[in-house]
Formats: structure tokens, sequence, C-alpha cells
């Protein structure tokens, strides 16, 4: 008898449908996945909730809440859990295959060194100093256009030109 | 991977969770996936849940809310297969129940044995 992941395929399917449902699978996954993140740490270094809620001065019962995901958990809260157990929390955005019922599902796709993965897109997206700027200034472009100017201090630019 | 076992009720379960619940199942299943993915197998505990009854295979608690959320606390019961990700790694699910506390019913578990043995014997 083999088992039937029919329905289960069906759940993504509804999840998918609505710009509702997708908002709240996304919301949903985000939490499953700090918290879980954060219970594997904790279980890492051994660290009980009541250490974590020591080190962080905050009640075991705050620190059950933010494991459970049903507190409000800042970035603030998360740094420093972070700062707590010794460890860097970061961010890292995937685009996604499918964002139908998305605002953004007509966007033109992410570059790929927004999403720091080593900028596998190097034939759409290179840094070139900018011409609308002085030669203090980088401009990283794609595609042709300037997304993200920053400040070179002068005594790099012979680094980026 | 999360898949369900014929003869269990999971399908009649999902119907009768709602869509928030669904989706929030859903979202478990991808956690899972994504940790397995990356080979986090240290992490499978953390997202399957645990062990409830020993021997083998061992029957399993798939959370589908997290500890400490609000009751109604969606659980499967289950026989989890390891092996390596990305495809090989599964939670078999045979019994769907919504617990209303931490305890966890004798009953449950003896539904989802029953589903997971028959499974395994006509395999």
């Amino acid at each position: 008898m083999a088992g039937t992941a029919v329905k289960l395929r069906k759940l993504g399917e509804e999840a998918r449908a609505t710009p509702q449902g997708r908002r709240k699978l996304e919301e949903d996954l985000l939490i499953g996945d700090v918290t879980d993140s954060i219970a594997a740490l904790l279980e890492a270094t051994g660290v009980k909730q009541r250490g974590l809620a020591e080190r962080l001065g905050v009640t075991e019962g705050r620190v059950s809440q933010i494991l459970s995901g049903t507190g409000n958990l800042t970035l603030r809260t998360l740094g420093a859990v972070g700062w707590a157990l010794g460890v860097h929390i970061g961010l890292r955005a995937t685009p996604m295959a499918d964002r139908r019922n998305t605002p953004a599902a007509s966007d033109p796709a992410i570059p790929d060194w927004v999403l720091g993965d080593g900028g596998t897109a190097a034939s759409n997206s290179h840094y070139v100093p900018s011409r609308l700027h002085t030669d203090t200034h980088l401009a990283l472009r794609w595609q042709g256009q300037p997304v993200v100017s920053v400040a070179v201090p002068s005594d790099t630019r012979a680094l980026v030109s | 991977m999360l898949r369900a076992l014929a003869g269990s009720n999971i399908a009649g379960w999902l119907e009768e969770i709602g869509g928030d619940a669904r989706i929030r199942l859903f979202a478990r299943a991808r956690n899972l996936d994504s940790h397995l993915a990356v080979g986090a197998l240290g992490k499978v505990e953390i997202v399957v849940g645990k062990v409830v009854q020993g021997g083998d295979p061992a029957v399993w608690e798939f959370r589908g809310t997290h500890r400490g959320a609000r009751a109604p606390h969606l659980r499967m019961l289950g026989h989890f297969q390891r092996g390596v990700p990305p495809g090989g790694a599964t939670f078999w699910a045979a019994h769907g129940l919504n617990k209303q506390n931490n305890k966890l019913r004798r009953a449950d578990i003896h539904i989802a044995r029953v589903v997971i043995n028959r499974w395994l014997e006509l395999r």
C-alpha cells in the first residue's frame, strides 16, 4: 500500500490560491523558521529556556512566547537573542519560484546580488563607477540602471576603479 | 517530505480543521523540508516533534503548531523515515488530531500504530 501525498499537495495549492492565503503562508513559514532556529540554537548550546531568560533579563514565560511563535518578536528582540547566545542572526531572501497571488507577481526578477548567493548573475549585475556622481561614489547598477549609490572613501577608490 | 498513509484519517481531518490551520500545517511541512534540504537532520526533532511510542518503527508526533502555542494544537502521529535529503526523509502521517492540552491520548497513539503496521505489512 502506498502512502498518498495528494491531499498534502492540495494544501500547497490552497495556500497559494489567494493573496490572503499566500501572505499567511509566508508569515507562518518565517515564524516557523525563526522559532525552529532559536530552539535548535538552545539545544546545540545546551542553554535552557530559563538560562536564556536570565541572559536576556526577561521572564521564562516571555522566552516560551518567543519559541512558540505567539509573542510579538521584534527584530531588536531577535538581535538580543543572538547576543545572548553568541551568534549573528541574519536574514536571507530567497526568490519565490512562483509569485502568483503576491503583489510582486509581475515585478522583474530580483537580481542575485541582492540575495547574497555569490553573485551568480554576474552577467546582468556589476559594480561600475557611477557616471552620475563624482568619483567618490560607486553605483551598483542592474541592467544598466543605477540601483544603489554609496559613498566610497577616497583611499579605497583604487580598489573599485 | 510530508505524506499521508492510505487508511489514515488525514484527508478527512484536513477538511475539518479549516483553511488557516491547513496553511499553518503546510508551512510546518515546508519548514521541515527546508531543514532537511540543508542537511539539518539534528533539527528534525525540533521541527517534527518527538517519539511518543518506541518500537520498530517508533510513532512520532508531528507538531503542526509550536509548543506553547494556544490550543487546539494541530498534531499528526506517524512514522518518520530518516533518509538522505532532499527526497529521502519523509514523515508518513497516520493519524491527525487536535490536542486541547499537552496530553496525548493513548487511543490516538494506538490508532496511529495500527495504520502504520498495516501499511508496513502491505508494503
